[in-house]
């Protein structure tokens, strides 16, 4: 009766629109740019010691993008009317031009894994029988040359695919930092440098993604992990980490210094309610921790065994998952528990547990891209075997 | 031999997609998007086919005058009937009453106004309902209609 009836009283900042989907959202795609840029670094940028990882970041990359609208679909509603954006695309809505760039690099990043794969997909049509044979006959599309020329041009396809791909990549998500950062509304978003933090903080949460899928990887498949490849991307992650977290410390820093008249009310939220979720989980447990961990990685590399380097850089890229998701948690609801006339606050935001929005629903979109690469790897395996290199992916 | 055909296969596949979306958007587009402006404008026609469920003050004051004189002597002048009742379709028809008006007496309907919010005006009456209520005897507050003990809601000053 009322909803449907009431007067428009001012103001009516009363809940929290954007929920727990919206957290999400931004995490999977910056661990979807992050993935790639990691796959760049060895494909486009001749990281050898990456080599291990070359195919794995590709794949966990696309996994990732697959389920990245999901949340946008469950906070919304009506998924029938999805593509609407997209077919009738306006140069206003920056929500059309995600739909573009989403769909550019789904197609490039798809390509590039296939030629990468094109030769295992080939071989794999060769040794089976039945409707696995059909399937990647066709996935093979028909062409089973693997002469050494025939890999020599995937070779430099997928150079040319991994060069386009870190744009796009950095378009995706750079993009959501963007949308927060034009909502001029809105004192704790609107800032230039949103994008800028959105995709540093993406690279960082990639890089951690990797270190943790690799490493898991490994031991599932009793496979040697490599110290070179976890030393090196602890090396890059350590980098990114310091860059994303001066960078969000300088934006903090900014707005307490210029005390404008938006620090009334953002530095009250930063003491009081995002005093758990910013400062004692995002900055000292999620920043400083890792921060220190990766030093020892990376300064004390003479000291460190095998093991005990995996094992420090795994806890660190944990925590440090923990620190973008507390980052993108932080800025979502962050930006909307004051009132947008900067007076005062709103009530805290709880996420549901069972809803569309709930946190159930939250950690079954996380889990489903590590179903997809499990059963990726069960046709096409993600890491290096000795016995079977592969031709066009060595660069 | 030609080590390339694989690639060939790719860009077919691309330009048959492509070509797919471009032939797929022609029929997705509603017929009338972009005729008058970047909507549906088949769209306003569809809203007008749409009953109408609100009937406005004066709808409600032509039986009501008692009420609406009271409303309109006090603060909640501006205040729409049917914001706090039900839609006018509900209750009656321009001919006859179909069913009684609902009456919500609950609080909560008064709070979604007047709850003290930072947020809203100072010129605005608002209230901490634990402050408000720490006067009445406490069986009393803690009943769901405890403001219509010394407010009158048409006309909201003190009883």
């Amino acid at each position: 009766m009322l909803q449907e009836s009431l007067n428009f009283v001012f103001p009516n900042d009363f809940h929290i629109m954007w929920s727990l989907m919206i957290v999400i959202y931004p995490y999977v795609t910056g661990i979807v740019a992050g993935a790639f840029i990691v796959s760049s670094l060895y494909h486009v940028f001749g990281r050898d010691e990456l080599k291990p990882v070359g195919r794995l970041s590709m794949v966990a990359s696309l996994a990732f993008l697959l389920i990245a609208t999901t949340p946008l679909l469950l906070h919304l509603g009506h998924p029938e009317r999805a593509l609407n954006i997209v077919i009738t695309p306006h140069f206003t809505s920056a929500m059309a031009a995600f739909g573009m760039i989403y769909t550019c690099y789904l197609t490039l990043l798809t390509l590039e894994i296939w030629l990468v794969y094109r030769k295992d997909i080939i071989m794999v049509a060769a040794r089976s029988r039945g409707i696995k044979r059909v399937i990647f006959s066709v996935l093979s599309l028909g062409v089973y040359d693997i002469s050494e020329e025939s890999l020599r041009i995937d070779h430099r396809a997928i150079i040319v695919l991994a060069s386009l791909g870190i744009p796009a990549a950095c378009i995706l998500h750079g993009y959501v930092g963007f949308m927060f950062g034009s909502v001029k509304a809105n004192a704790w978003w609107s800032t230039p440098l949103m994008p800028i933090i959105f995709l540093f903080s993406a690279v960082t949460s990639g890089i951690a993604m990797i270190i943790i899928l690799y490493q898991s990887l490994m031991r599932l498949s009793g496979q040697k992990i490599i110290g070179e490849c976890v030393q090196s991307l602890s090396r890059w992650l350590w980098l990114f980490t310091i860059m994303t977290v001066t960078l969000e410390m300088l934006e903090i820093i900014s707005l307490a210094y210029k005390k404008g008249e938006e620090w009334l009310v953002i530095g009250p939220l930063l003491g009081t309610k995002l005093a758990f979720p910013f400062i004692a989980v995002q900055v000292v447990f999620g920043s400083l921790i890792p921060i220190v961990l990766l030093a020892i990685v990376v300064l004390m590399k003479p000291f460190l065994t095998n093991p005990l380097r995996n094992t420090i850089a795994f806890v660190a890229s944990l925590i440090l998952l923990i620190q973008v998701f507390a980052m993108r948690w932080n800025v979502v609801i962050g930006g909307q528990i004051f009132s947008k006339s900067m007076r005062g606050f709103r009530d805290p935001y709880v996420p549901e547990l069972f809803g569309r929005e709930g946190a159930l629903a939250a950690i079954a979109i996380f889990i489903t891209p590590f179903v997809l690469l499990a059963i990726f790897n069960k046709f096409l395996p993600m890491y290096e075997t000795s016995d079977e290199p592969s031709g066009g992916e060595s660069a | 031999m030609d080590h390339t055909k694989h690639l060939w296969r790719v860009v077919l596949i691309l330009v048959l997609a492509g070509a797919g979306a471009i032939i797929g958007r022609h029929f997705l587009i509603p017929k009338s998007f972009g005729e008058q402006g970047f909507y549906r404008y088949d769209s306003l026609g569809d809203y007008m086919t749409q009953p109408v469920r609100h009937g406005g003050d004066a709808a409600c004051a032509a039986c009501h005058k008692d009420r609406a004189d009271a409303k309109a002597g006090g603060k909640h002048a501006t205040v729409s009937c049917e914001s706090c009742h039900a839609p006018m379709a509900s209750h009656a028809t321009t001919e006859a009453k179909t069913a009684d008006m609902p009456k919500n007496r609950d609080m909560t309907l008064c709070l979604w106004c007047h709850q003290k919010l930072r947020a809203r005006p100072e010129t605005m009456p608002q209230i901490e309902i634990s402050e408000h209520l720490a006067a009445l005897d406490p069986e009393d507050a803690k009943k769901a209609d405890v403001c219509f003990n010394c407010h009158d809601v048409h006309n909201p000053s003190m009883k």
